[in-house]
């Protein structure tokens, strides 16, 4: 497992300005980043966690935030953890692990145990997918409030934060887990649909630049997504940059050929003749 | 245990057969293509897409460095 830490930078800070926003609190001592790279940061410095022994016991926080972070059944996360494991095995190393990594990050209730579940405090741990998940809420609760301009704005405005700190999938540099994908997909699945709605109302609003920014992010994300071709074709198009239309339809019927070896549909092709002198 | 994933990137309106996707072994990340129900189905039936032959319904996957000839517009899959 490569257990690259988050180090100092520009970017980290932008991250955290985003953190303090939206659910970080000063008296947190924990943060957690799943989404790209892997890290901790315990009272604002990097966890050392580059030795060997580290391994797993990160390995079980990570299935904890993975499973939900709270009220997680011990037995879940022993068996997923150590599935190979016979008779108590498995809950004898969850224990032996759970025990490393209170050890290793230091801070006192930070995983609790109660009745059999596991739990991470979130008065003291502050995780990036916690803070994505409710800026997406958020956006869901304005979207449904009202489309009107102010409102898109707002939306829009919310949403570019939740794409910083959507760097990658879920533990997208770590090894493929069956307990780690669930999760890594419903994300992705649902940072997607947030593009698409949030773009048509980005669309809607003739807020074209914010269109294009959200599709060529979902591209970055889905290239086989042909919708969102479509959508930014048609930005494009109503911003009068016509070469970057066509040149977005090029791109998406290469990829569609060369991956799924199949041709732009109907809808796609009406989108390409409009751009065309 | 075999995992998989599978997205699903178009389907024909009116034929529930037609449906174009990727199916993905999540342990090799590797991919193969289908253009019908029957095709995924083969490809899950018959051997983990690691190690199966390309069908006539299901397609390994090619590299994306070495596009494919097109087809015309609105046949759907290439010549």
């Amino acid at each position: 497992m490569g257990l690259n830490l988050i180090q100092d930078g520009r970017h980290l800070r932008l991250l955290e300005t985003y953190a303090g926003r939206y659910g970080y609190k000063p008296d947190q001592p924990v943060r957690i980043h799943t989404l790209g790279r892997f890290g901790i940061r315990v009272n604002g410095r990097a966890l050392d966690a580059a030795r060997g022994r580290q391994h797993k016991p990160l390995e079980l926080l990570q299935a904890l935030i993975a499973f939900g972070s709270r009220g997680v059944a011990v037995e879940l996360l022993a068996h997923a953890l150590w599935p190979d494991a016979e008779g108590d095995a498995a809950v004898n190393n969850f224990d032996v692990n759970l025990h490393r990594l209170r050890r290793l990050i230091g801070v006192a209730g930070l995983i609790t145990t109660d009745g059999g579940r596991v739990s991470l405090d979130n008065t003291l741990a502050w995780v990036d997918v916690w803070a994505f998940e409710r800026l997406l809420n958020e956006t869901d609760r304005l979207l449904l409030l009202s489309r009107g301009r102010a409102v898109s704005k707002r939306v829009e405005h919310l949403f570019d934060q939740a794409l910083t700190f959507y760097q990658d999938g879920f533990l997208a540099r770590e090894p493929v887990r069956p307990w780690n994908l669930s999760l890594r997909e419903r994300l992705r699945s649902k940072l997607l649909r947030h593009i698409v709605d949030i773009g048509q109302v980005a669309e809607d609003n003739g807020h074209w630049r914010s269109a294009i920014r959200f599709y060529r992010k979902g591209l970055e994300i889905e290239p086989l997504a042909e919708e969102l071709y479509r959508h930014l074709m048609i930005s494009y198009r109503h911003l009068g940059q016509y070469a970057e239309g066509l040149a977005t339809y090029q791109r998406c019927r290469h990829n569609l050929a060369t991956l799924l070896q199949i041709v732009p549909s109907k809808e796609t092709e009406a989108v390409r003749a409009s751009l065309l002198p | 245990m075999e995992n998989y994933i599978v997205r699903v990137y178009r389907r024909e309106e009116g034929d529930p057969e037609a449906v174009v996707g990727v199916l993905e072994n999540v342990e090799t990340r590797q991919q193969r293509v289908f253009h019908s129900l029957r095709g995924l189905c083969g490809m899950l039936a018959c051997q983990p897409p690691s190690a199966a032959p390309a069908s006539p319904d299901g397609t390994q996957a090619p590299d994306p460095r070495t596009p494919e000839p097109l087809a015309d517009a609105g046949t759907g899959r290439p010549r």
